[in-house]
């Protein structure tokens, strides 16, 4: 059998175009609408293609974000999407900071959305919508009922189906992967792999630090992550290992709380005053930042270092210690 | 009982003819590819994940039984004039329905041997990882899969004897990735459309075939919350189903009534 050389031209010009987008998917070079900083958002989608992949890249991590919270309600799909989830270090170990801080949520101002620890980011979808409507909201009649039927559909009004979050993992570690810049991806990860008491949480927010150092969401994490393991030293024989856990959780609060305090400063309008792009779960992150670092440095005895965090701090307002 | 004879005749060539050709194992083989590479991976070293398996196992399976069933399907009719085949099988005492029959008996013969393949790699799969499987949703989501072959089966017949073979395969590969979306996707529009839109929408639902209503992995996946269907679900999905096949198996007889031959 000939085969023509045109044919063969072809398959090796294609091979060749495959080879150099290959070369060109670098997760790093797209940050999509996540990014904080605009400047660096634009140095970084310089290239089209980069532009092209990352759209698809950062779309993936959401549906993959989305494929959680069914997950969670044991395929029930609610409305709200992402919104339905706790998106900050703070939501998602509310009980941790509250113990520290010796008060509720509701003192400092802010509602956490869910109701429990064990529910984590779920319960806060409580009665949200679902996204097939029950019988009376919905104009199909008995194809409705076919759809409530063959579909995980149960009516919002009542208790939700809870899953022990475990098989969420693998979508976590995947959207991750699919877009580095997804930081909600790697807190909300992080908080499940601790919740099944793994080691390689601390491993998962260290991997999304390191892909995004600026994000004091993540560095608040790792803190409360390291202020759970001090908790735990503490009611061990070994003193010291808990100290020296509590100095790195203070360390990471105040990393975040200087890192969220600077970004927030940046977006302040000038003229009216209000912060613009940001959103109240990075508020109650930085919140929760300054609160924990002025807490455990009370807590070490560094009474000289709170009151400096206190006065840095003070901009935030009456909600600090 | 003639025409049986030659509904089962037309089908074992239309069968042999799948299971000869490799369409069929190189869906299978790619599929048992990527269900391997999610075996594969290690996820945080947490043993007994099987969700995920079964979720992309799933998904993996019931496209590509739907893709070998569009692309057997969608090829029948227009090969059979192509090749002029036809002409000796009609100068038998053949009906055009028998012969739309027979091809239709044939596809989903096919379609059921591409899903058994899978359904015993799927069960392999699990075994390996240490999972279950909920067998009475297992079983009846592959019910419902072969009820979606056979209407995607006659679908294909209608679009290939309305259009030309390509614009049959895009439309028919169209309509089954879009038809999974419409269920949701009418609700949400139905409440900002307007009067003309709502009507349009209410058609939609009622005239397309809901495919996504055949669709049960993802209760399979979730197995261990969700009870098996009721026998009332399950009649009145198959009703659904033979309605709609048999509507487009009118529709293509009608089709190739006109055809010249």
């Amino acid at each position: 059998m000939r085969i023509p050389a045109a044919k063969i031209l072809l398959w090796l010009s294609g091979l060749a175009v495959a080879g150099w987008l290959a070369a060109q998917v670098d997760p790093g070079r797209y940050e999509g609408g996540r990014a904080r900083d605009e400047q660096e958002r634009a140095q970084r989608n310089r290239s089209a293609l980069a532009v092209m992949l990352g759209e698809f890249r950062t779309s993936a991590s959401d549906v993959m974000f989305i494929k959680t919270e069914r997950y969670m309600h044991g395929g029930v799909a609610f409305r709200q999407g992402q919104r339905t989830a706790a998106q900050g270090a703070e939501d998602l170990y509310a009980t941790e900071e509250e113990e520290m801080a010796g008060h509720d949520g509701e003192e400092h101002g802010h509602s956490h959305g869910h109701g429990d620890d064990e529910h984590g980011a779920a319960c806060a979808s409580h009665g949200m919508p679902t996204v097939i409507p029950p019988a009376e909201k919905d104009f199909r009649g008995w194809v409705g009922d076919l759809y409530r039927a063959v579909k995980p559909w149960r009516d919002s009004s009542k208790p939700h189906i809870h899953t022990d979050g475990r098989e969420l993992l693998p979508w976590f570690r995947l959207m991750t992967l699919s877009d580095p810049g997804y930081i909600q991806g790697y807190l909300a990860g992080g908080f499940w792999l601790q919740k099944q008491g793994s080691a390689m949480a601390l491993d998962f927010i260290e991997e999304g630090l390191r892909k995004n150092p600026e994000a004091f969401q993540l560095h608040l994490s790792r803190g409360l992550l390291r202020l759970r393991q001090a908790r735990d030293a503490e009611a061990g024989p070994v003193e010291e290992s808990a100290r020296v856990l509590f100095v790195e959780a203070r360390d990471d609060c105040l990393r975040a709380a200087e890192l969220g305090l600077s970004q927030r400063l940046a977006k302040v309008d000038e003229e009216s005053g209000t912060v613009e792009d940001w959103s109240k779960y990075q508020e109650n992150d930085l919140l929760a930042a300054c609160r924990l670092a002025i807490i455990l440095s009370e807590r070490l005895g560094e009474v000289q270092t709170a009151a400096r965090c206190r006065e840095r701090f003070a901009a935030l307002g009456p909600h600090l210690p | 009982m003639g025409e049986l004879r030659s509904i089962a005749v037309i089908a074992k060539g239309v069968w042999l003819e799948a299971v000869r050709r490799k369409d069929v194992y190189v869906l299978v083989l790619l599929c048992c590819g990527l269900i391997g590479l999610t075996m594969t991976v290690d996820f945080f070293d947490i043993e007994g994940l099987t969700k995920f398996y079964r979720e992309i196992a799933l998904k993996l399976m019931d496209v590509s039984t739907a893709a070998a069933v569009i692309l057997l399907a969608c090829r029948q009719l227009p090969r059979e004039f192509e090749q002029r085949t036809i002409y000796p099988l009609l100068a038998r005492p053949i009906g055009r329905l028998t012969f739309l029959l027979g091809k239709m008996a044939g596809v989903c013969a096919a379609a059921a041997f591409c899903f058994g393949l899978f359904m015993a790699i799927f069960a392999a799969g699990i075994a390996s990882l240490g999972g279950g499987i909920g067998w009475s949703l297992f079983l009846q989501h592959a019910y419902l899969q072969m009820l979606q072959m056979l209407l995607l089966t006659t679908a294909c017949f209608a679009l290939s004897l309305a259009c030309s073979p390509d614009a049959a395969l895009t439309l028919a590969f169209l309509f089954y990735f879009t038809a999974g979306l419409l269920g949701d996707l009418s609700v949400m529009l139905y409440e900002v459309a307007g009067t003309a839109g709502r009507a349009g929408l209410w058609l939609l639902t009622y005239v397309l075939p809901q495919l996504a209503l055949f669709d049960l992995s993802e209760k399979t996946v979730h197995f261990e919350i969700w009870p098996a269907l009721g026998p009332g679900t399950m009649a009145a999905l198959t009703a659904y189903a033979l309605v709609y096949s048999l509507a487009l198996l009118g529709l293509a007889h009608a089709l190739f009534r006109r055809r010249p031959l």
